[in-house]
């Protein structure tokens, strides 16, 4: 294996204590078989060696250009995934070590708002039966004690609870991620993991969006992990924000601070070739050559040393470490030091 | 589970009201559907009631659609007929869908091993010609209505595991789906209740055209004496008793042939219609 | 010299199982030659089907251009035969979508793809045709384009399939160039090299563009005029600076206010409420009155026109421009 084993900076045996959250060296890699007799050519390396954590109340942006294993992340903390290395804590235990049952009722503190309104809704089921679904299966609630909660949730998102008998194909692209929320909160969750939420919406609908997903956590004290590609709207909603390429995460810190000042080659070109409304704005542009390598078989080092303008023989040769620069601000980067100086 | 399907019915049927040949189809369907089931009421005569001096008549007052060497009254036979093809359609066809839409979505949803030695199966199954397989049976556990049941039954599961199969692969990594996962629903529950119901339309489209492929199989094993035995009618049996007569007394094999051709144009164009009325990848407007 | 396009009060209406859909319903607007024009819209604003009218592929039925008429350097693209809209098509005016993957043909390779238009529309023979297609994979900067010419369209990443779009759209020298939400399937560091390349092409070629999207951002950094269109409907027209500083109708101001912004502090956001209306079932008056935080009496009665409130600016709305008040008196 090229390269050394990657330094965690949030290393040590024991999980933080303060934190909701804790993901820890986190691996996911996909087999991909080939040939007639479906052998092991290789690995989708999705999530390759991923630490971050997640206070309780804040809302943590992890951003990335597709294919950067954002999703899969995801979908490993949640255990939608099994993961193939590496620990996720919730509230200091590792969910990899709970049996079904302790799993099954670890679920009702976590649940994920997913990005297409029209795929993650049921078609042949109400929105009764959407929402109310979860509150039945943990045994929350059935019958007219469901159907009252169910009215609650669609009210405290902003839909008629008059609607609940409607079918999702009777509402709009908005109206359904509302729908969407109103199944995520059913269980009054700790944690939500929103993937996507607003990508599929139109503009003026996404804001609606956003808005509810701020009240919502500050009525009741949840925590979001903020899954996009858009850097404006994981700016907005943020508080820290993690910045993934090719697996991994290469930085991460406070939204405006990262924002304003960003440390690592990709968060920069990241940043400065996003359009921005603004014609009038004149700016240097860092324009990125050629496509993302393939996580099938990533570049040795820094996985991003092929498009980095700043390379040295050593992005080749070994994998940065993360680090802390200061103020819980992150960075994975060989060069952060001499480019400092400059 | 108690999931609604209001949608899916209320589009179906609008379309369905707009489609001449599903509604022709409906008709044709509806009307041997009645003559089943109110055979007593409607023949005219029970159909085993022989009469020997008014043998192989030709169609005419009395008995308008003749009557065979034994005298007994061929419309009779024919509405009694139609009781034995529907429930060999309905029955066979329920039992291919149950077996065949459980293995399938099991096999889809579960993928891996399971799925490899469910469709090793299937294509066993699908190695053999239908027909062969069903005469193989009937001559294994005998002529009768249950072996026929049996045999068609099995005949067809195959086709349908492969198709719900294919539905359901393409709908396992939905996000409905691991939305549902995601808040803990079991595997069953999944299976039944959030992939089924998504799967249904092709099922119900499949079931339809397989009812006309179950009333031509028993007919041909009728026909070969392997289906329904006499006195039992069914139209098969008719038209292989009446061959002999093909040139004495042609309406003995005319009108079962018009009977089971009938029935099966009618299955076909219901199960067109509905294939366009419940297809949900058919939108009217492109964006 | 003629304008090269104008659209005048065009309708392309579908008719579908559940009513009329009014898609494109009076729409006019401009391109100067060599100019990039803005359409943006949210989905089911009429944004697409203006560019498929204007090459008259909306599909038929259930779709139809009913009433107005689209003139091409002076002359109406409504009364041309199919044979003559075959020839303008891919020649003068050419498009590009958003999904590079299903617009390209799977099973030929790029190089046959973008030869195949030009041997149709400047009548080379195929050898010649498939050096000019080496030459525009060069154009639009895609490396070893004599390698991939002979490569099919899935050995290549959504960035280089897009460049062979282009290249495609580009080989025989459009006047006109529609690109359809051209960079909305990809991610912003590739985003950025398509809107560098089609900045430079243009800049080369001296092609008139016209791009649609939804993303304000991409309006921003490539278009000089644009055009805003809300349920089928222009509802503002202006130059690209004047449309941010200051936007006229409601509409285009909650846009701009309710898009995070990365370059300014910004609280909570701006919301427009309600939702995008349903396309056979309009309301009455100004289609955008339900939403619009201005509303008065007049706009739930009467439909507001474009009017022309000087200095290239069109706004259609009763509160801010009197949407022809004056005719109403």
């Amino acid at each position: 294996m090229p390269g050394k084993r990657r330094q965690v900076a949030v290393s040590g045996e024991e999980p933080r204590g303060d934190v909701l959250v804790e993901v820890k060296d986190l691996k996911k890699w996909f087999p991909v078989t080939g040939g007639v007799f479906g052998r092991l050519v290789g690995h989708v390396k999705a999530v390759d060696g991923v630490s971050f954590y997640i206070k309780p109340g804040e809302t943590l942006g992890l951003v990335g250009e597709s294919g950067c294993g954002k999703t899969t992340t995801g979908r490993v903390i949640l255990r939608l995934l099994e993961p193939t290395e590496g620990a996720v804590y919730f509230e200091g235990a590792n969910i990899f070590d709970l049996n079904r049952e302790q799993m099954r009722r670890l679920r009702r503190q976590m649940q994920i708002v997913f990005q297409d309104p029209y795929s993650s809704l049921n078609p042949r089921m109400t929105v009764g039966d959407i929402v109310g679904e979860a509150l039945e299966i943990h045994g929350v609630a059935r019958g007219r004690s469901k159907e009252k909660r169910v009215r609650e949730l669609l009210d405290v998102v902003g839909l008629n609870p008059q609607h609940i008998r409607r079918y999702p194909h009777e509402f709009s692209g908005g109206q359904r991620q509302r729908i969407g929320v109103a199944r995520a909160l059913a269980l009054n969750p700790k944690l939500i993991i929103c993937d996507e939420p607003v990508s599929a919406l139109d503009v003026s609908i996404q804001s609606q969006i956003l808005n509810l997903l701020e009240d919502l956590q500050a009525e009741f004290n949840l925590t979001y992990l903020f899954i996009a590609h858009n850097l404006s709207v994981v700016k907005h909603i943020s508080d820290r924000v993690g910045v993934m390429y090719l697996g991994q995460v290469v930085e991460l810190g406070g939204a405006e601070e990262l924002f304003a000042n960003p440390l690592h080659p990709y968060t920069e070109a990241l940043l400065s070739a996003i359009p921005l409304p603004d014609p009038e704005l004149k700016r240097d542009r860092i324009i990125l050559e050629g496509d993302v390598p393939s996580p099938l078989n990533p570049p040795s080092g820094c996985h991003f040393h092929t498009r980095c303008r700043w390379v040295q023989p050593i992005c080749r040769d070994e994998n940065p470490p993360f680090v802390d620069v200061g103020d819980e601000h992150f960075v994975a980067c060989h060069l952060r030091k001499t480019r400092e100086k400059q | 589970m108690g999931y609604g399907m209001d949608g899916l019915w209320a589009r179906a049927r609008r379309r369905l009201g707009r489609n001449r040949g599903a509604r022709a189809g409906l008709v044709i369907v509806g009307t041997l559907a009645v003559a089943a089931l109110l055979a007593p009421v409607l023949a005219p005569q029970p159909p085993g009631r022989m009469d020997l001096d008014r043998v192989l008549l030709p169609p005419g007052p009395g008995h308008p659609l003749g009557t065979d060497y034994f005298g007994r009254d061929m419309l009779s036979r024919l509405i009694y007929g139609a009781r034995v093809s529907l429930t060999v359609g309905v029955v066979a066809q329920s039992l291919s869908a149950t077996v065949g839409v459980t293995l399938g979505l099991v096999a889809g949803y579960c993928g891996g091993w399971t799925d490899l030695v469910i469709m090793r199966l299937v294509e066993l199954m699908l190695c053999f010609p239908d027909l062969l397989l069903a005469v193989g049976l009937t001559v294994a556990l005998g002529p009768g209505p249950y072996t026929l049941f049996l045999a068609l039954g099995l005949v067809g599961w195959p086709g349908m595991a492969r198709l719900v199969r294919g539905e359901a692969l393409a709908l396992r990594d939905r996000e409905f789906l691991e939305a549902a996962r995601a808040t803990g629903t079991g595997p069953v529950r999944v299976l039944w209740g959030h992939l089924f119901p998504n799967c249904l339309s092709p099922v119900i489209i499949a079931v339809t055209g397989g009812m006309a492929a179950c009333i031509m199989a028993e007919a041909s094993l009728s026909f070969l004496g392997l289906g329904a035995q006499p006195p039992t009618p069914s139209w098969g049996s008719m038209l292989n008793l009446g061959r002999p007569y093909l040139h004495l007394a042609p309406h003995l094999v005319i009108f079962p042939g018009l009977a089971i051709a009938l029935a099966v144009f009618g299955f076909n164009l219901l199960g067109d219609g509905l294939r366009d009325a419940l297809d949900p990848r058919r939108s009217d407007f492109p964006g | 010299m003629s304008r090269l396009l104008e659209l005048d009060k065009l309708k392309t209406y579908f008719y579908t199982e559940e009513g009329v859909v009014l898609a494109v319903d009076g729409v006019s607007f401009h391109i100067e030659r060599g100019e990039t024009l803005g359409v943006v819209g949210e989905s089911g604003c009429g944004k697409s089907v203006t560019a498929l009218s204007i090459l008259r592929l909306v599909p038929n039925p259930p779709g139809r251009i009913i009433g107005g008429d689209i003139l091409f350097e002076g002359q109406s693209i409504l009364r041309k035969t199919e044979a003559q809209m075959r020839d303008l098509r891919g020649n003068d005016i050419a498009m590009i979508f958003q999904e590079p993957m299903t617009s390209l043909n799977p099973v030929y390779t790029c190089g046959e793809q973008i030869a195949e238009a030009i041997e149709l529309h400047q009548g080379l023979r195929k050898r010649e045709a498939l050096e000019k297609a080496v030459d525009m994979l060069k154009l639009v900067g895609i490396p070893g384009p004599e390698r991939r010419v002979r490569e099919y369209p899935h050995q290549l990443s959504g960035g280089m399939r897009q460049r062979v779009m282009i290249a495609m759209a580009l080989s025989c020298n459009p006047k006109l160039l529609m690109a359809d939400e051209p960079t909305t399937a990809l991610d912003v560091t590739i985003q950025a090299q398509i809107l560098e390349l089609m900045k430079d092409l243009k800049q080369e070629l001296g092609m008139a563009i016209m791009l649609i999207t939804h993303d304000l951002g991409v309006i921003a950094e490539m278009a000089k005029r644009v055009v805003v269109m809300y349920a089928g409907k222009v509802v503002e027209e202006a130059d690209v600076a004047g449309l941010f500083r200051k936007p006229l109708h409601p509409y285009t101001e909650g846009l701009l206010s309710s898009i995070p912004r990365l370059n300014r502090p910004q609280g909570r956001l701006h919301v427009i409420t309600g939702q995008v209306p349903n396309p056979v079932n309009l309301p009455p008056g100004c289609r955008f009155h339900p939403r619009c935080p201005y509303t008065e009496d007049i706009c739930l009665q009467r439909e507001p026109e474009l009017v022309d409130t000087g200095g290239g600016r069109l706004v259609s709305c009763w509160v801010r421009a009197g949407g022809s008040r004056a005719e109403v008196a």
